[in-house]
């Protein structure tokens, strides 16, 4: 609170009055009150830039941690798109494949009698929804599982399949989970995914 | 007193715009986070959708029943020696076709006919958790050589390559939750994909597709098969796809 000051002109001019202000020029106070506000507001300016600063970092985090999900969803479709039947129990390498790659629909499955009976046995029993249990595609969950989640060609990304939720077209229903530390503490980031490996459109 | 009123209004001014230069960047940000999580709740329902016609249920009905006549609760499919009217619960899959024990598998979906429907559109908003819905804006087919399938008198056809093209549309919503009669609440964001698959017709139980080798016959007469045994149709790869987004 400011307090009035009785000024005494330096002009010999007896009349005096109350005043927070000076007649002309700067009084003594104003510029300590222009320095104290200068103060708060600098203060403020720097508070507020600095939660600024901390609230973008925070949404860059996170906007970084779900890239990166994206990314492992990129490298699941792909693994999911390379996975075929070349080799009997199913593979994500293409080198049974005779050269053919499976993107194109021709190779998803040998030729060899045997091995496209084993492929359609495979894909007819009945896996009661587990994925582990699936034969036509327990290979491409073993190797999502065991190769991509939480591995550096997915950024360490946790890739979870939690059920095949479709039994009857092999539809995998999946979890991408990213922790990250941050400036407000450790959060996770999840994300829930339905992927079916187009091999499995050619199971019957 | 006018050089404090000036300092103190520069300074309120820094403040302001260095304030709302940070907020709507976190804005833009936050927003863009919200449009991604939109985005893949349509890729996911367009997933959803696709395999609900895959379903062994459903795989007769695009190439059996013209797209008008789903819902429409008399219309035959001649089946195992018998007439089966469409509608949700029945069974047009033909015994020599089934595969596994389960009798639900086989029986069709409400949602597979909900999808038909654009007079007037059912267009039921399915919950993905997450804050994350979608629901399909259409189907419609078309032939090889793209012209219309009629949606009241013709269905995909049995020894050639047809298309089926699929609207989805993903939201985002935190707050209140869409539903089918409020698709749009307050805040909501919306993300709508478009994509083509191929319908290829193969004789059911069966792995592989005759058209990929040439042939032109019925898809059953092309392996020997007869009888009971029927096509079906699988909604195979992609072959377009167009994304566009709607904000809310």
């Amino acid at each position: 609170m400011l307090s009035p000051i009785r000024r005494i002109s330096l002009k010999g001019n007896k009349a005096s009055r109350l005043s927070c202000f000076a007649d002309i020029g700067f009084s003594l106070l104003e510029p300590v009150v222009a320095g104290v506000l200068m103060a708060v507001f600098f203060t403020q300016i720097v508070s507020l830039f600095n939660s600024n600063m901390k609230a973008v970092a925070f949404a860059n985090q996170i906007d970084q941690a779900d890239r990166d999900i994206h990314l492992a969803l990129d490298v699941v479709r792909e693994t999911a798109a390379k996975y075929n039947w070349c080799k009997d129990g199913g593979t994500v390498e293409l080198s049974d494949c005779g050269g053919r790659r499976p993107y194109d629909g021709a190779s998803f499955y040998s030729n060899n009698n045997n091995l496209s009976q084993n492929f359609k046995n495979a894909c007819e029993k009945d896996s009661e929804t587990k994925a582990e249990k699936d034969d036509a595609t327990k290979n491409l969950y073993f190797y999502i599982r065991d190769n991509l989640s939480e591995k550096p060609a997915v950024n360490n990304v946790k890739i979870t399949v939690l059920q095949m939720d479709s039994k009857e077209i092999h539809r995998f229903k999946m979890k991408f989970e990213k922790t990250i530390a941050t400036t407000y503490g450790t959060r996770t980031l999840s994300r829930g995914f339905y992927l079916i490996p187009p091999v499995a459109l050619w199971c019957p | 007193m006018f050089v404090i009123l000036m300092l103190m209004l520069t300074v309120l001014t820094t403040i302001v715009s260095l304030n709302t230069r940070t907020t709507a960047g976190m804005f833009i940000s936050s927003w863009q986070g919200k449009l991604r999580l939109a985005r893949d709740a349509a890729e996911n329902g367009l997933v959803i959708s696709a395999s609900e016609l895959n379903k062994p249920s459903n795989r007769m009905l695009l190439g059996s029943v013209p797209l008008d006549k789903w819902r429409t609760n008399d219309y035959n499919v001649y089946t195992d020696w018998n007439n089966v009217t469409v509608r949700a619960g029945q069974v047009i899959y033909p015994s020599p076709c089934r595969f596994l024990p389960n009798w639900d598998v086989y029986q069709i979906t409400q949602e597979a006919l909900n999808m038909s429907s654009i007079n007037p559109p059912v267009r039921t908003v399915y919950d993905s958790d997450n804050g994350q819905y979608y629901r399909v804006l259409g189907i419609k087919l078309t032939k090889a050589d793209r012209s219309p399938v009629s949606r009241s008198t013709e269905t995909a056809a049995q020894n050639a390559v047809s298309y089926l093209t699929i609207t989805v549309e993903g939201i985002y919503s935190l707050g209140t939750a869409p539903t089918t009669a409020n698709p749009n609440p307050t805040n909501s964001v919306h993300y709508t994909v478009q994509q083509e698959y191929q319908l290829v017709p193969r004789c059911c139980r069966q792995i592989a597709y005759p058209v990929d080798t040439g042939s032109t016959a019925n898809a059953c007469a092309a392996v020997n098969l007869y009888g009971a045994y029927k096509p079906e149709w699988i909604a195979r790869s992609t072959s377009q796809a167009g994304l566009f987004k709607t904000n809310q």
